[in-house]
C-alpha cells in the first residue's frame, strides 16, 4: 500500500469515525444503512426511507402484526352500507413538530399532495382510489370511493400526514406529528433526530436516533461489531449467522412486503409459447434459492401470497422444480433448441437478483435454453425494465406483497391488469382482479381471488419465487423495537439499556 | 530479440518473471484440461465448502469450485490485461508519433487531448466509460486501453520529436519521403524499445484496473470467472470461506508480481543507467 493509498484509506476511516461521533452519546440509536437518503420526502418510499417515515410522520391507521388497522391519527372510523365512503374522526390535541395543530385540511393537503403527478409519490395511482375527500369539521374526514375500496387501510399505511407549510420542500428538512424530529440532514453521511416531547402519545424513551449511511454492507457490520451501530436491517442470513450465535446481539427477522418474481415479457416470441414459460417454470429451483438467500428461515411462494392471505389456494400452489418434465414439455410443443433468451438483472439495485438469475441459468442449460445474463446499474434496469419495456425476462422484486391483495394486483406494475409491465391482457383477470377489489363480501372476494390464483398459474406471465425476510441485528441493549407491515422500523417504544 | 530474450533469461528477475508469466498463461491457456470442474457447474447442497480433496479451495455460494473459477479467471485477466494494452499503446502511440512529428496545432489539440484523459484517476475513468458502453469484457478493455493511452502518447510524442531531429529523418525527407513512411518505417522502430517497456508496464496496471473494475461489477458479467468479482463476491463470505478470498487474490498477486518483475528486466535492458545496477548476471 502505497502512502497516498494509506492517507486514503486513512481519512476515510476517520471520515466515517467522525459521522460517528455522537455514537457515544446516551440514549441516541444508531441505525445502519448502505443506501442514501436524498432527500426527507416520505412520499419516495424506497427502503431507505424505512427509518424516516414512520419515526418522522404519522398515518392515519397502521397495522398490527394481525394485519388488524389500528388507530392512529384517526381515532375511529366507519364505513357506509355499500362500502363506497369511509367517514375517519380524527384525534385531536395533535400537532406538528412546528407546533401548529393538526386538522382535517392537513389530511386534505396531504391528499392533494400525493394525488399531484408532479410530486412523484409511489402511491399516487392507488390513491386515486378515493375519487373525493371532505373534511366537513377540523377532525373529521370523509373519503368517497367509486366501489368499495377494501384495500384502503394498505393505502392509508403508507399516507403519511405532511405539513401543508413546510412540504414545498423536503430537501433538508420535514416536519410531521411522529414522536421524532429532524436535527440535520447531509445526504450520504448522516441524518439526526431528536425526540419530539410534544408527541401526542408520549414523549419516545430514546433521546433521538441518527441514520448513518455506511460505505458498504460489511463497513456497517464491522461498525455494529464494534459498537459503532446500533442497529442494521435487511441483511442476508449469512451476515447474521455470526451475530446470532454471539450472546451481546439480538437477532431476529421483520415483515417485509417484497418478494422476488420473474416476470417474462410476452413480446418476446419465444415467451409467447405457454410451453416455453412453464418450461421455465419447472427449472425454477424455489427452494434452493430460498435456501442460498436466506437459509433454515426461507420460503418459497408459488402464488404471491402468504397461506394466510385470502388470496392464498393450495390448489394452485403447485410449483414443481423438475428439469425432466421441463424438457418433456419443450419437446412436447415442438420447441426448437437451443432457445436463446436474455434475462435484465441489477446487482447493484439487490445482488438476489443476479443470483437468482444465475441460478436459473445453469438450470435452464440443463434442458437447451441458453440464458444471457444482462447485469444493468440501476439507472438501466429501470430504463430497460420500467421506461422501455425491451426486457426478456427481469429478475425482479415486487412490494406491497402480504397485505390486502387488491393493494399487490392493481397497482404493482407485475400484477395490474392496465399496462402490465409484462404485456399480459386477459379480460378474465382484469374482470377478476376488478371484482376482488372492488366489494367487502369476503365469500365473493375469495372466489375472484381464486379465479386469480388459476389464471396465474395457467398463464404463468410473473413466476413468484420466494419472499423476502428482513434481517435484523441489534445489541442485546436496544429493546423494544417495533416494525411496520412494510418492515420499517418504529422507534417509538425503543429503549437504550446499559 | 534473440539478444534480448537471452538477456531476460540472464536477468535474475527477470528469469522470475517470465517463468510467472508463462505458468499463468499455460493456466489460462489450458484451462479447460487443467480445471478440475466446469468452471460455471453449480453443485447444489455444496455451496460454501471449506478446502477439502473434492474442492482443493473449497466452493462458493453457488456450489461452484472456487479452484476452477481460479483457473478460468486467469483467461479474463490476462486477455483483458493485453488486449487493453495492445489497443491502448495503439491509439496512445498514433497520437504521440504523430503530435511529435507533426508539431504545431496537431501537437496542441493531440497533448491537450491526452492532458484531458490524465486528468482523471484511471479507475473512475474506466468505471465512467464503462458507465456509458455498458459492462462487459471488451467494454472493459477499450475503457483501460483509453486511460491508459496518454502513457504512450506522452514516451512516443517524446521519443518522436527526438527522432525527427536526427539528420537519417532529414535524408528520408530529402528524398521524398512522405510523412506517414518517415513515422512508420523510421520513427516507430526506433523509438519501438521504450515503447515496449512501456507496454509490460501498462500490462500489470491494466490487469488490476480490470480487476478493479470487476470488483465494481463493471467488468465481465456473471457466469464468467473473474478474479475481481470473485473478490468481490468473497467479501459476505470471508469469514466462513477464507479461500474463496485468498486464492484469486494470490492469483492476481502472482501475475502482478511476474508482469513487474519482466517489465524492470526490460527497463534494465533498455535503459544503460539501469543496466549496470539491475541484476543482470
Amino acid at each position: 500500500m502505497t502512502f497516498k493509498t494509506k492517507l486514503i484509506a486513512g481519512i476515510a476511516v476517520t471520515a466515517f469515525s467522525l459521522m460517528s461521533s455522537t455514537a457515544f452519546a446516551d440514549n441516541i440509536l444508531r441505525f445502519g444503512q448502505t443506501a442514501t437518503l436524498p432527500n426527507l420526502n416520505p412520499y419516495t418510499l424506497a427502503p431507505a426511507y424505512g427509518p424516516l417515515v414512520n419515526n418522522v410522520f404519522d398515518s392515519l391507521t397502521r397495522y398490527d402484526d394481525d394485519l388488524t388497522p389500528q388507530p392512529r391519527l384517526s381515532e375511529s372510523w366507519e364505513f357506509s352500507e355499500d362500502g363506497k365512503t369511509l367517514t375517519m374522526k380524527l384525534r385531536s390535541g395533535v400537532t406538528f413538530h412546528s407546533g401548529r395543530a393538526f386538522t382535517s385540511a392537513d389530511v386534505k393537503y396531504s391528499m392533494d399532495y400525493v394525488t399531484n403527478p408532479d410530486n412523484g409519490a409511489l402511491i399516487s395511482g392507488f390513491a386515486k382510489r378515493i375519487v373525493s375527500l371532505e373534511t366537513p369539521d377540523d377532525l373529521t374526514v370523509v373519503m368517497n370511493f367509486e366501489t368499495a375500496f377494501p384495500g384502503v387501510f394498505d393505502l392509508l399505511e403508507l399516507f403519511y400526514i405532511i405539513d401543508s407549510e413546510s412540504a414545498s420542500d423536503f430537501s433538508q428538512t420535514a416536519v410531521g406529528t411522529g414522536p421524532f424530529k429532524v436535527t440535520s440532514h447531509s445526504p450520504g453521511t448522516v441524518t439526526a433526530f431528536e425526540k419530539n416531547d410534544g408527541y401526542w402519545n408520549g414523549a419516545p424513551n430514546l433521546d433521538g436516533f441518527e441514520i448513518v449511511v455506511a460505505p458498504n454492507q460489511q463497513a456497517g457490520i464491522l461498525s455494529l461489531k464494534s459498537g459503532d451501530l446500533d442497529l442494521m436491517t435487511e441483511l442476508g442470513w449469512v451476515d447474521v449467522a455470526p451475530f446470532s450465535r454471539d450472546g451481546d446481539f439480538v437477532t431476529g427477522t421483520t415483515p417485509s412486503g417484497v418478494g422476488y418474481d420473474l416476470s417474462l415479457n410476452l413480446k418476446t416470441p419465444a415467451l409467447q409459447n405457454k410451453a416455453v414459460r412453464e418450461a421455465i417454470d419447472l427449472s425454477l429451483d424455489r427452494k434452493r434459492i430460498a435456501n442460498l438467500l436466506f437459509g433454515p428461515q426461507g420460503k418459497t411462494w408459488c402464488l404471491p401470497y402468504s397461506s394466510n392471505s385470502l388470496a392464498y389456494f393450495e390448489e394452485y400452489d403447485n410449483c414443481e422444480y423438475d428439469l425432466d418434465k421441463a424438457k418433456t414439455v419443450l419437446e412436447g410443443a415442438g420447441v426448437d433448441l437451443p432457445l436463446e433468451i436474455k434475462i435484465l438483472t441489477s446487482s447493484e439495485i439487490r445482488t438476489q437478483y443476479t443470483t437468482i438469475s444465475e441460478i436459473l441459468q445453469a438450470d435452464l442449460a440443463k434442458i437447451g435454453i441458453n440464458l444471457s445474463i444482462e447485469n444493468a446499474d440501476a439507472v438501466g434496469y429501470r430504463s430497460t425494465y420500467v421506461d422501455k419495456r425491451d426486457y426478456e425476462i427481469a429478475s425482479h422484486a415486487f412490494g406491497r406483497a402480504g397485505k390486502d391483495p387488491s393493494s399487490l394486483l392493481e397497482t404493482t406494475v407485475v400484477f395490474r391488469p392496465d399496462g402490465n409491465i409484462t404485456s399480459y391482457e386477459n379480460a378474465a383477470y382484469t374482470e377478476a382482479v376488478k371484482a376482488g377489489g372492488s366489494t367487502p363480501v369476503l365469500d365473493e372476494r375469495r372466489a375472484a381471488y381464486k379465479e386469480v390464483a388459476r389464471i396465474f398459474r395457467e398463464d404463468r406471465f410473473i413466476l413468484p419465487i420466494i419472499p423476502s425476510i428482513f434481517l435484523y441485528v441489534a445489541p442485546t441493549s436496544v429493546s423494544d423495537l417495533q416494525w411496520s407491515a412494510d418492515g420499517f422500523v418504529i422507534l417509538e417504544d425503543a429503549k437504550i439499556t446499559e | 530479440m534473440k539478444e534480448t530474450s537471452l538477456y531476460l533469461w540472464h536477468h535474475r528477475g527477470g528469469r522470475v518473471g517470465v517463468l510467472l508469466l508463462l505458468a499463468m498463461v499455460f493456466v489460462a491457456v489450458f484451462a479447460p484440461l487443467i480445471a478440475p470442474y466446469e468452471p460455471n457447474a453449480q453443485i447444489s447442497g455444496s455451496e460454501l465448502q471449506g478446502m477439502s480433496l473434492t474442492h482443493w479451495f473449497g466452493t462458493d455460494f453457488l456450489g461452484r469450485d472456487i479452484l476452477s473459477r481460479t483457473i478460468y479467471g486467469a483467461r479474463v485477466s490476462l486477455f483483458a490485461g493485453a488486449l487493453a494494452v495492445i489497443l491502448g499503446a495503439a491509439l496512445g502511440i498514433f497520437m504521440g508519433i504523430t503530435a511529435g512529428y507533426m508539431g504545431g496545432w496537431v501537437d496542441s489539440t493531440m497533448m491537450r487531448l491526452s492532458d484531458a484523459i490524465s486528468a482523471f484517476p484511471a479507475i473512475l475513468l474506466g468505471a465512467a466509460i464503462v458507465a456509458v458502453l455498458g459492462p462487459g469484457f471488451v467494454q472493459v478493455a477499450i475503457a483501460i486501453a483509453i486511460a491508459q493511452s496518454p502513457l504512450f502518447a506522452r514516451l512516443a510524442r517524446a521519443l518522436a520529436i527526438s527522432e525527427a531531429r536526427l539528420e537519417y529523418i532529414e535524408a528520408a525527407e530529402s528524398m521524398g519521403a512522405s510523412k506517414a513512411s518517415i513515422i512508420l518505417r523510421h520513427i516507430l522502430p526506433n523509438a519501438a524499445g521504450p515503447l515496449a517497456v512501456q507496454a509490460s508496464l501498462s500490462v500489470g496496471i491494466a490487469i488490476l484496473l480490470e480487476a478493479g473494475l470487476s470488483f465494481l461489477g463493471l467488468g465481465v458479467q456473471p457466469p464468467t470467472p473473474s478474479w475481481g468479482q470473485m473478490l468481490a463476491d468473497s467479501l459476505r463470505f470471508i469469514d466462513f470461506i477464507p479461500a474463496y478470498a485468498i486464492f484469486p487474490g494470490l492469483a492476481l498477486t502472482v501475475v502482478l508480481v511476474g508482469v513487474n518483475l519482466l517489465a524492470d528486466a526490460m527497463r534494465d535492458r533498455v535503459d544503460p543507467q539501469h543496466q549496470n545496477l539491475g541484476g543482470g548476471e
